[in-house]
């Protein structure tokens, strides 16, 4: 549904721990500021919490801590914003929403289907299976990640949805 | 694209028929003379039929056809309903939900089956008199050039006309097919060379007068078309309503003239002229399109239907308003305003009252589930060859739509289990001298703030002791155990656990106790068994009035927000860190030992435990536990918010809801928390 190769499509880029990443536009709600987040007993450490969007209850992910990525630092809390994402827009039964933590968002950024390469596998950073590919803009090169894989619910609740 | 639209919409309201229908059918069998209920079947077979064909289901309009002759027939002679015309009805009721949705055509075998079924019962008088009645208002799609040209047809048969073989439904199908517009069915008495119907349709065509001619080919004598007008005039509010002002006149037909004329003056751009003669009623023509419409479908207005996104938006809202509410109400007490405190809690009471009122929107009367189950007692008891008599009492207590949706198919299951193995044969029942029909109750009630739901049958019951042989041998049980008839009764919602000896098309088929179970434990419901050799079973599901508004006290350890359900509470009292130390854990109240757990371990919070500890004791079946909490804040009317799916696995918080200054309250699930800490510890 979402592949579009005649076209180009726009990416949000942003950024953790000076790495730049990008998700699809499409599936981008909206960017919010820092919240005061609820931490939920007993979860796994990649669930930060929940917080309040618009009135709903909001769990909060760190990426890093889904994908593998080195985190040593902590997320500054006065710097850092939250990319709200809608997870299966099309099936109505298994839409969600879930906030995506990052340091900062950087542009949005109009990608050539020609123009996304296949991540490189020595660069072991982030496993493959979490990315969607790989672009240059302004000299960097930035990694589109895989929404629905890296928000699969599958290895959380045990449940075969996917 | 709007052609299915009109017929999903069509399909809804034929299923809401047929449940309706379903219920008259059985009150006939047990009053087979009820004019009422007679005719109550002959109308909704006539209205089913009246749309069938115009959206292409041509078998369900030969079905209805024919069971509403049936009727008829019984209807005129004033006899009764047999039993084999009553189990041909719902045998129709089946076939038409499974025509509308799966399709005609993958349904062959069936129609076949149910016409020879068909044929055998309406043998007896076949004189096919069949009084048709089609009033097929149909739109065709089609014609929708600029070109068309509005006509009146006046169809008359003769007498004669269903001796002469002439299809005339066929004819009121091409007239109806042949462009946009009404067809009007008149009826008359008294002229012996005449039908006893005769129809007026007007419509706009793009078709030539040739072709139109060609529909009345074997009944020119019969029939007449006059041009009205050579353009499209059924897109024409006044002259739509010209035709049934016409229409309405106590004369025979349409004046055509009178039709003409208005249709010239009409694109002369002259002001149409006051009609000389009044309407012989005061009623304006399109409340009696109305009144004709309510009468079509014979629907009474007392209820009216509400797509259920609507009612989960205006949930929503309320819920919004209740928490902004609340937000108002820390605000008053910050800053303590006289003037604005008065108003604020009359906002308080609107609030509460709106709130009370869209919740009670949401409650279903457990009454719109019953007739399946007693179909389902009526089908199997024929087929098991048992006499059962179901007794419903209290079907009318309200339970929220989305608990109703979930619980039919767990009592479902447990009605089956009473048919299949808790009323024994007849043969069985007279050697034990009970009476010879089984006796399977459905009881509703109110209690607290919960709803009991009780299925009662007087069959064999669970003799325990066989329970006790067969969870050993499964595995679920050491001989050396000791348990209660209680636990063992607990046993058959274990999962693997089926006591079910014989495996038929019932019973038995893999769903088990434990998947009841589980579908109401989701309701945040509780179910039990009890039994009793020979005397009977009965179950009983005890579940919440609704899902979305609890009331909740408020606690808190460090910064997390704790909701507990109020009505779990029995009582809070405190203790001193150092005591509950000292004392190892042990704690009394009431003078009994009373199990606690401190939730600040159990759910494992950092920090430093406070020296004076908080404990709300609530009840669990039929013991007390204390929870140990840092802070008890206050009492706060939770709206019950899903954690989303990353929580579905989550084992102490069912929810969560959203606090008056926009914090978020996690909901405590100490149903789950005492359990899971009853399996890790064996004390308890």
């Amino acid at each position: 549904m979402e592949n579009n190769f005649s076209g180009s499509q726009p990416y949000l880029s942003f950024e953790i721990d000076g790495e730049l990443y990008a998700y699809r536009i499409s599936q981008v709600v909206e960017v919010i500021d820092m919240q005061k987040i609820t931490v939920i007993p007993k979860t796994p450490a990649y669930i930060m919490g929940v917080i309040n969007f618009r009135g709903d209850i909001l769990p909060l992910i760190d990426i890093r801590k889904e994908c593998g990525l080195d985190c040593e630092k902590n997320f500054d809390f006065k710097e850092s914003v939250i990319i709200v994402l809608e997870i299966n827009k099309d099936d109505l039964e298994n839409r969600f929403f879930v906030g995506s933590i990052v340091n900062s968002v950087r542009d949005v950024i109009e990608v050539k289907p020609v123009d996304i390469l296949p991540v490189p596998n020595f660069d072991n950073k982030i496993n493959t299976e979490y990315t969607e590919g790989i672009f240059k803009y302004n000299d960097n090169f930035i990694t589109i990640l895989n929404i629905p894989a890296v928000f699969s619910i599958k290895k959380n609740t045990n449940k075969t949805d996917y | 694209m709007m052609m299915e639209q009109f017929k999903q919409k069509y399909v809804e309201e034929v299923n809401d028929l047929l449940n309706d229908l379903e219920d008259t059918v059985l009150k006939l069998e047990t009053d087979p003379s009820s004019q009422e209920g007679i005719n109550q079947v002959f109308r909704v077979m006539h209205t089913i039929k009246g749309t069938a064909g115009m959206y292409d289901f041509k078998i369900v309009e030969k079905i209805t056809h024919d069971v509403e002759s049936i009727y008829g027939k019984i209807r005129d002679s004033s006899s009764a309903v047999s039993s084999s015309v009553s189990t041909l009805t719902l045998d129709c009721v089946d076939l038409i939900r499974r025509l509308l949705n799966n399709g005609e055509e993958s349904q062959q075998e069936d129609v076949a089956v149910f016409f020879a079924k068909l044929q055998a019962v309406s043998s007896s008088n076949q004189q096919d008199n069949s009084t048709l009645e089609v009033q097929a208002e149909g739109f065709n799609q089609n014609a929708q050039n600029s070109e068309a040209v509005t006509y009146y047809v006046i169809f008359e048969p003769f007498a004669d006309i269903n001796d002469r073989g002439v299809n005339i439904s066929g004819i009121l199908s091409d007239i109806d097919s042949a462009g946009d517009g009404v067809i009007i069915p008149r009826f008359r008495s008294g002229e012996s060379d005449k039908y006893n119907t005769y129809w007026e349709a007007i419509f706009s065509s793009t078709k030539p007068l040739e072709e139109l001619n060609e529909i009345f080919l074997f009944v020119e004598d019969e029939s007449r078309i006059v041009k009205i007008a050579d353009r499209d005039l059924m897109k024409n509010s006044d002259f739509i309503a010209e035709v049934s002002r016409l229409q309405e006149l106590e004369q025979n037909y349409i004046d055509t003239q009178q039709l003409i004329e208005f249709a010239n003056n009409l694109f002369e751009q002259k002001p149409v002229e006051k009609v000389v003669e009044e309407p012989k009623h005061d009623v304006s023509a399109e409340e009696k399109i109305i009144n004709r419409a309510v009468e079509t479908a014979d629907t009474k207005t007392s209820s009216i239907k509400v797509d259920s996104d609507k009612l989960d938006e205006l949930m929503n809202l309320v819920s919004e308003l209740v928490t902004t509410k609340a937000e108002m109400m820390l605000l008053l007490g910050k800053y303590n305003i006289p003037e604005l405190s008065n108003l604020c809690e009359k906002v308080d009471r609107l609030s509460n009252r709106f709130k009370d009122n869209a919740l009670s929107i949401r409650l279903v009367p457990i009454e719109s589930m019953m007739l399946r189950f007693q179909r389902l007692v009526r089908d199997l008891s024929a087929e098991l060859g048992k006499k059962i008599d179901f007794i419903t009492e209290g079907t009318d207590t309200e339970l929220d739509k989305t608990i109703i949706d979930n619980l039919s198919v767990p009592l479902m299951h447990i009605i089956r289990n009473s048919v299949d193995h808790g009323i024994e044969s007849k043969e069985r029942r007279l050697a034990l001298k009970k009476p010879e029909h089984g006796v399977i109750k459905f009881t509703a009630f109110y209690s607290g703030n919960n709803v009991f739901i009780q299925v009662q049958d007087d069959g064999a019951g669970m003799d325990p002791e066989e329970l006790r042989k067969k969870a050993i041998e499964k595995g679920f049980l050491k001989p050396s155990d000791n348990p209660t008839k209680r636990q063992l009764y607990e046993l058959i919602f274990q999962p693997g656990f089926s006591t079910a000896t014989k495996i038929n098309s019932i019973s038995g088929r893999g769903v088990g106790m434990d998947v009841v179970k589980q579908n109401i434990v989701k309701l945040r419901g509780e179910i039990e068994v009890d039994s009793e050799v020979d005397l009977g079973t009965i179950t009983t599901i005890k579940l919440p009035f609704t899902l979305s508004i609890i009331d909740t006290l408020l606690v808190s350890i460090e910064k997390t927000l704790l909701l507990i359900p109020v009505y779990m509470i029995d009582s809070c009292t405190q203790i001193s860190r150092r005591q509950l130390e000292r004392d190892n854990g042990r704690f009394n109240y009431e003078d009994e030992p009373t199990t606690i757990i401190d939730l600040r371990k159990e759910l494992e919070f950092k920090g430093k435990p406070p020296r004076q500890e908080n404990v709300v004791i609530v009840r669990y079946k039929d013991m007390y536990v204390g929870l140990i909490v840092d802070r008890i804040v206050g009492e706060h009317q939770a709206v019950l918010k899903s954690l989303g799916k990353y929580f579905a696995n989550q084992e102490y918080i069912s929810g969560g809801s959203i606090l008056g200054d926009g914090s978020i309250a996690l909901v405590l699930d100490v149903n789950k928390l005492i359990k899971q800490m009853e399996k890790s510890d064996k004390k308890i």
